[in-house]
């Protein structure tokens, strides 16, 4: 199975070096940066993953499949493929953290570590919420870096929350 | 049972209020969206009724006060100013939803040499006491509540007093800009800083760098119309996202930190570059 880019119920537009990635159907705004926007783009059902692995050296990075299939499945998880891929990719996965030493191995810098921040779009309600909605819509608290960090903060009552493993989701 | 009522037009929406007491009427006009026009149009996008109690015909008797928006009752109470915010707070949150042809964020603005700078965050973030003291400081007020962005990224005035918090539980205590020794502002500008933070006591303000895509979230969690016109949202955001540099970081004391944000505001007013950005 070739991995193809969603392409129906979003809006897309670019700031700088960054990808934006507006799903309207689950409200859900996403940051691609540089790596895995262009993985993503070139996702279009026919480039197989050695092909999209071979076009890497363009970024900068090694031709590795493994880095491919990592950044598939986080475009997987934040819904911008049309068809699930991880079943087809196989186990086991690679973490993060051993993705950044493999492209430190091979002399590339972590930056080019493809990368996809998300957030819930709040509602009306939730914009005025001192909290914020992070993945996964779990409710967190803003970071230095302007980011959603989950599970820091209470439950909020005014948005029938129910409790995850991964701190307090609104609905 | 109505004794009278008006139309007005807010951001382009139509709003009736009909109240059961005429002496009312001028009351809660007070409560209008800065900014609102009076319409005779006979049909409108959303009206209230606000049905005046208080004493009753027989003797011992009392009527609540009470307020519906359509058919939902928002407040029933013996206290009017309680009416009056619920009016005040549903009509803002109204416009701030439905605005067409405008973007509403939560978020303080105030105007600096020609540029606006924008502090997003929702109610309880500091971004009143931030805001009074910036205009405290010679900036001009446009508002304490939200950002009202146009098609091109412009910030427009909603100058609402301001509405100072005061002990827990006790109102919130209304300020104009002309009580703090600033000006109201009447003019739209381009948005020159962002500022993204939240009062910590004791802290000091060291701010960092945003990209341009963690402004443009910053921008995106605190606007109002969020879910319910993305594609208009979308690319006003990106387009204050790309045109200001942003900033973040806890701050202190409000007046301690305002002088700080209008001097790195004269700082980054040249056109900005964002490939220039360094952080500190």
């Amino acid at each position: 199975v070739n991995p193809n880019a969603r392409q129906d119920d979003i809006l897309t537009d670019q700031l700088l070096d960054e990808t934006l990635v507006y799903d309207l159907q689950r409200h859900k705004a996403h940051r691609l940066n540089k790596t895995a926007a262009a993985i993503w783009r070139r996702c279009d059902g026919q480039t197989t993953i050695a092909e999209l692995a071979a076009s890497l050296p363009k970024l900068g990075l090694p031709a590795d499949t493994e880095l491919v299939k990592y950044t598939l499945t986080r475009l997987e998880q934040a819904h911008l493929l049309q068809e699930r891929i991880t079943p087809a990719l196989g186990g086991p996965w690679i973490s993060r953290r051993v993705m950044l030493r493999r492209l430190a191995q091979a002399g590339t810098v972590a930056v080019l570590l493809p990368v996809i921040t998300s957030i819930t779009a709040p509602t009306p309600a939730m914009a005025a919420s001192p909290s914020c909605i992070g993945e996964h819509g779990i409710v967190g608290t803003i970071n230095g870096e302007g980011d959603c960090v989950p599970g820091k903060t209470p439950c909020c009552n005014s948005f029938k929350p129910t409790v995850t493993s991964g701190g307090c989701k609104c609905e | 049972v109505w004794a009278t009522g008006i139309a007005f037009s807010s951001y382009g929406i139509r709003i009736g209020i009909r109240v059961n007491a005429p002496e009312a009427l001028a009351t809660v006009q007070r409560c209008f969206p800065p900014g609102s026009k009076s319409t005779a149009a006979p049909v409108v996008d959303r009206l209230y009724s606000l049905r005046v109690g208080g004493t009753g015909a027989r003797r011992g008797v009392r009527h609540f006060h009470q307020l519906y928006a359509d058919a939902t009752r928002l407040v029933r109470t013996m206290q009017f100013d309680e009416i009056l915010t619920a009016l005040e707070d549903h009509l803002d949150s109204v416009v701030a939803t439905e605005a067409r042809g405008r973007l509403f964020v939560h978020a303080g603005v105030v105007g600096w040499h020609g540029h606006a700078i924008l502090i997003p965050g929702a109610s309880g973030s500091g971004k009143t006491s931030l805001v009074a003291a910036l205009v405290q400081a010679g900036a001009s007020y446009y508002s304490d509540e939200y950002a009202v962005l146009d098609a091109r990224g412009r910030v427009h005035p909603f100058p609402r007093p301001l509405s100072i918090r005061t002990e827990l539980g006790e109102p919130s205590r209304r300020i104009r800009a002309d009580d703090l020794g600033g000006v109201a502002a009447t003019t739209p500008l381009s948005v020159g800083l962002i500022v993204v933070t939240q009062h910590r006591p004791g802290a000091s303000w060291r701010p960092r760098s945003l990209s341009p895509g963690q402004a443009f979230f910053a921008l995106l969690r605190n606007t109002v119309a969020a879910r319910a016109q993305p594609d208009k949202a979308v690319p006003v955001l990106r387009q204050v996202a790309s045109q200001a540099p942003a900033l973040t970081g806890r701050r202190g004391e409000a007046a301690a930190t305002a002088g700080q944000v209008l001097l790195r505001a004269e700082e980054m007013s040249a056109p900005f570059d964002h490939n220039r950005r360094s952080c500190q």
